[in-house]
């Protein structure tokens, strides 16, 4: 242990640990590779900047509480733009797959192959991937929702658009062992049955023999002869967002940077370094996802169930996906477009209330993260939706108003100004035919951040590799969304997963001597 | 009493549609819950918080003649619901914004959200009697640090 006198005067500790690879981020790419080198027999070390929540004590169902541990300023982080959009993104142990709905999808063939053609990434083929895929899927029990715990609301919704009106549509494949649907998959699965990488990877990893350190941020790459040589990083205070004097140095042969596609470009524009394309924080894409809502005359029952349990995508080629998403009545509460009677009103009919999810899944808006001048460790998260991604959200919101009146709704609410209510075919006919402005859009969240460090062919016009290794910096390896070169289509999180499966073997090659 | 807390406390009726149903002492309780929310959240939400609800106090004092402490409930309802409807996409922020911490305290609130048929607490309940147990093995894992 070194002492030193450093930071507003504090007497800081410096704890310094030898590892062969130093871990920053425990979500879908970080953990995956944890584990996968850790069983290997390297010396793994993973920095996490959340707590290491519990299922038992600590997913208790409470939205409150729960938004407060697992997300990032509370889950209040939002877009600069028009529309400002919601951005949650999860912050403790498993990161944003703590927090996520367990919908285990492979990227669509033609992104992949855009991939290579576009990006020049010949490499990542579909044949590897499927295996990658397949090993993961295994390891997160992944398997379609059972329709017997999926709830009302997905069963109604589904079997009105498959097989009333013949849509393309199905159960989702979701990473979760014996669910029985207690509706809280974002607020942390009160049973552990959703397979984050909290519940899986990463006990995974510590089997192995990796060492976990929680509440510590990493602030700095070390640096040395043009490799990456370690991390500085520093604890923060247990119950409070400050800094402690504590830190630590963990000086590794390799660095895996994994904290997901907002905080990982901040981390290096703070540093200034791996950006001599001038791409990182760049390209930001996101799944720009909206919310329409019925009154119906049946009972309903949400959110008990499978929050996200269905899909239709009959609509995908058109960039359009719909995934079922409902949440308990203070979220809910919070996204409906009244305030007062009005809204008293309808919170009280909420037992009888459907509620479906669309989402723009192949966005061709871009946004980007930038650094705060003189706040260090918030990122400016600017994104505009624009031209085409308007009619997809438009016909996201169609789409599902469609289908809730083909199940009975007497009353469909969508987050379109001027459109708030639809009650009759002539206003959705109008809707459909509205030319929309983004300041029309009036609650928009976006899940899925990608492509702020994204993969490529050239140095020239990307930051890493295929192999996930940065252009710039020799051992330092990239492994999460931001990665991603293009929205992706569907929910992340398994290509996430894959890749860092796919660069634990680049980084094996490295660390043994055998890419030599 | 603070200009926030005081707008919080009578923003609450309005917004959730309860005015003259609330009784004072659970005013009391989500106004305190609502700041605690509020403050949970980063230096720049807390203030765009501040700002928003100093708008949607004292803005009416422009459009209908007098700021909202003095308005009826009535007209206290149409100015809030009619800020949704603005053309102007600030007010509609104000809308919105305001009413986030209050909703979402309020109906998180137990007995408001097991009468809404989300009884979180037996939910729990029932899912400690059937947790998948995958994540034992960290518990008392020597190699975690903190």
């Amino acid at each position: 242990m070194i002492f030193s006198v450093g930071h507003k005067f504090d007497v800081e500790q410096i704890e310094e640990v030898e590892a062969d690879v130093a871990v920053i981020g425990s979500g879908a790419g970080g953990a995956v590779t944890a584990k996968e080198l850790a069983e290997i027999g390297y010396k793994v070390a993973i920095i996490e900047e959340g707590h290491y929540f519990k299922t038992e004590e600590d997913f208790n169902l409470d939205p409150v509480d729960s938004f407060a541990k697992l997300y990032r300023d509370a889950g209040q982080k939002i877009t600069l733009g028009s529309p400002n959009v919601m951005l949650p993104i999860g912050c403790s142990v498993g990161g944003s797959s703590t927090i996520f709905s367990g919908t285990c999808l492979r990227a669509p063939s033609r992104v992949l192959k855009r991939w290579q053609w576009q990006l020049g990434l010949t490499e990542i083929d579909e044949s590897e991937m499927e295996l990658l895929y397949k090993a993961v899927e295994e390891y997160l029990f992944v398997q379609r929702a059972d329709p017997e715990v999926a709830g009302e609301n997905a069963r109604l919704f589904l079997n009105t658009a498959v097989e009333k009106m013949g849509l393309s549509g199905g159960w989702l494949p979701r990473s979760a062992k014996d669910c029985e649907g207690f509706g809280g998959c974002v607020l942390g699965c009160p049973s552990g049955a959703k397979q984050s990488m909290n519940v899986s990877y990463i006990p995974g990893a510590l089997e192995a023999g990796a060492q976990l350190y929680t509440r510590c941020r990493a602030e700095r790459i070390m640096v040395e002869n043009g490799r990456a040589a370690g991390v500085d990083a520093r604890f923060l205070h247990m119950a409070e967002t400050g800094e402690s004097p504590r830190r630590l140095r963990v000086n590794s042969r390799v660095v895996i940077l994994a904290g997901g596609a907002i905080y990982t470009p901040l981390l290096l524009l703070n540093q200034g370094i791996c950006n001599s394309s001038g791409m990182v924080g760049k390209n930001l894409h996101i799944h720009p996802s909206l919310a329409v809502v019925s009154e119906m005359d049946r009972y309903i029952g949400n959110p008990r169930g499978i929050p996200q349990s269905s899909y239709v995508d009959e609509f995908e080629a058109d960039g359009v996906m719909l995934e079922g998403g409902t949440v308990a009545p203070s979220v809910h509460a919070m996204a409906l477009p009244y305030n007062g009677r009005k809204h008293r009103e309808h919170m009280k009919r909420y037992p009888y209330s459907g509620v479906f999810g669309g989402m723009v899944s192949e966005a061709e808006s871009e946004g980007s993260v930038s650094l705060t001048p003189r706040i260090k460790w918030r990122p400016l998260v600017k994104y505009n939706l624009k031209g085409i991604d308007l009619e997809r959200a438009k016909l996201a919101v169609t789409i599902m108003a469609r289908i809730w009146f083909a199940a009975g709704a007497r009353k469909v609410i969508t987050p379109i100004k001027g459109y708030k209510e639809i009650t009759n075919p002539q206003d959705l006919r109008d809707l459909e035919q509205a030319r929309l402005v983004p300041e029309d859009f009036t609650y928009l969240s976006a899940f899925h951040p990608m492509g702020t460090c994204r993969m490529g062919a050239s140095p020239i016009f990307s930051v890493v590799k295929h192999t996930c290794e940065t252009w710039d910096l020799k051992n330092m390896y990239i492994v999460d969304g931001s990665i991603i070169p293009t929205a992706l289509g569907v929910n992340p999180m398994l290509t996430i997963a894959a890749l860092a499966m796919r660069s634990a073997g680049f980084i094996d090659e490295r660390l043994s001597g055998a890419e030599e | 009493m603070p200009f926030l807390e005081k707008a919080v406390r009578e923003l609450t009726p309005a917004v959730i549609g309860i005015q003259g149903e609330i009784h004072p002492h659970e005013l009391e309780e989500v106004t305190a819950d609502v700041m605690e929310y509020v403050k949970s959240g980063t230096r720049i939400f807390q203030i765009a918080y501040r700002v928003m609800i100093f708008l949607a106090i004292f803005l009416p004092l422009f459009s209908r003649g007098k700021i909202f402490f003095w308005m009826r409930e009535e007209a206290r309802d149409k100015y809030l619901n009619d800020l949704f409807r603005s053309r102007f996409v600030l007010m509609r922020a104000i809308g919105t914004v305001i009413g986030v911490p209050i909703k979402m305290v309020y109906y998180n609130r137990e007995e408001e959200s097991k009468q809404l048929g989300f009884d979180r607490r037996a939910w729990k309940e029932e899912a400690r009697l059937r947790a998948v147990t995958r994540d034992k093995s960290t518990q008392g894992c020597p190699r975690i640090y903190q």
